[in-house]
């Protein structure tokens, strides 16, 4: 018997339910494991159910009555970005000219050697043109890779990728580069690894943390302002 | 929990105030017609909110504390949506991988070297 006539009108609540009990399992298991990035929730709680509908052979659109449900508080959230931002772009407000400077330094070379590597290494089209927002933060990304008509769920993927790639290796490449400041290793997770560098960096310190996620909504925000508006000028 | 079930309020009016900025976001940017996502313009028009208000109301705090410390779980079904493209990261399985290993670690390395020699060169000029 198929699951989605098995469960009739009840897929909605069923996937919901399913999708929160495992981010919960989710979330202990990355607390278990000294909060690594390696661990991440969503990696760790859409596998089981990736597995699951790919095995009972259950089609995306059931699961995806439930998952709407929780990509509508995307929106929400997104806009909650501001209060946070809001109290810590005061704390970096004396820095805040060669902060601009990095960011945008950092930002452009994100932008163009992702696409430029996928390019040259012969990818899809979609795939490059998805590549293009993978630094930003995910929600934010998510829109922006709408607006130039690339796959908003495949840049979701490589947003989540490339944090955990930063989050991960990024502190190891600072210390050889000789980079000590905490405010520069903020920012530079930041800029490369959004959230999930963010996280990183409230483990290692409030002001490292502070510069991270200053960083990571600064580098959303022009991204999305700037990138579609590029987009439209060239294609 | 428990007590008065009016004091859910202000959190669930904080919560209608983020969704009326992404409405008005939305609107804005369709109005503009300059791409950009809808989200971003009400990210955009809170933020001014807040500056002219000087000060962040306790329930919009705890509402959005809560939305970002649970991102996470919004992502998960853009997580298992991946399913769909499983074929495209398989064809483009190295070029993917090459881009993501070098450019992040190349963003990362830019941003936090030019931020150094930035904040230096300001202290020798003072």
């Amino acid at each position: 018997m198929r699951i989605e006539n098995w469960l009739m009108g009840y897929q909605l609540f069923f996937w919901l339910g399913v999708t929160l009990a495992l981010y919960w399992g989710a979330l202990h298991l990355q607390r278990k494991l000294g909060g690594s990035p390696l661990a991440n929730p969503v990696l760790v709680a859409s596998a089981p159910i990736i597995a699951f509908l790919a095995l009972s052979d259950t089609p995306f659109a059931s699961y995806d009555l439930g998952g709407q449900v929780l990509l509508f508080f995307l929106g929400p959230a997104t806009v909650a970005l501001a209060i946070p931002f809001f109290r810590n772009i005061q704390r970096v407000r004396h820095v805040i000219g060669p902060l601009l400077v990095a960011l945008s330094a950092g930002s452009l070379t994100a932008i163009l050697s992702g696409v430029g590597i996928a390019f040259l290494l012969g990818a899809d089209k979609a795939t490059v043109l998805s590549m293009s927002a993978k630094s930003i933060t995910t929600p934010i990304a998510m829109g922006v890779s709408e607006e130039i008509g690339a796959l908003p769920v495949l840049t979701a993927g490589f947003v989540i990728a490339a944090g955990i790639i930063g989050a991960a290796l990024g502190g190891p490449l600072l210390t050889l580069l000789g980079v000590r400041d905490e405010r520069a290793r903020g920012l530079g997770l930041g800029v490369a690894a959004h959230g999930i560098g963010t996280a990183r960096a409230f483990q290692v310190s409030p002001l490292m943390g502070t510069f991270s996620g200053v960083a990571m909504t600064l580098n959303g925000i022009l991204t999305a302002l700037l990138l579609p508006l590029v987009w439209r000028l060239f294609f | 929990m428990g007590g008065d079930p009016l004091s859910f309020l202000p959190r669930a009016l904080a919560f209608a105030g983020l969704c009326l900025c992404l409405v008005a976001g939305s609107q804005l940017a369709a109005w503009a017609g300059i791409g950009v996502p809808g989200a971003v313009m009400g990210l955009l028009l809170l933020l001014g909110a807040l500056f002219l208000a000087h000060h962040v109301p306790q329930s919009l705090e705890d509402v959005s504390a809560f939305l970002l410390r649970h991102l996470n779980l919004f992502f998960v079904p853009a997580g298992v949506g991946l399913m769909a493209y499983a074929g495209l990261v398989a064809r483009d399985l190295w070029p993917i991988l090459a881009a993501l290993f070098l450019s992040t670690l190349l963003g990362l390395a830019v941003t936090a070297l030019v931020f150094s020699w930035a904040l230096k060169r300001r202290e020798e000029g003072k």
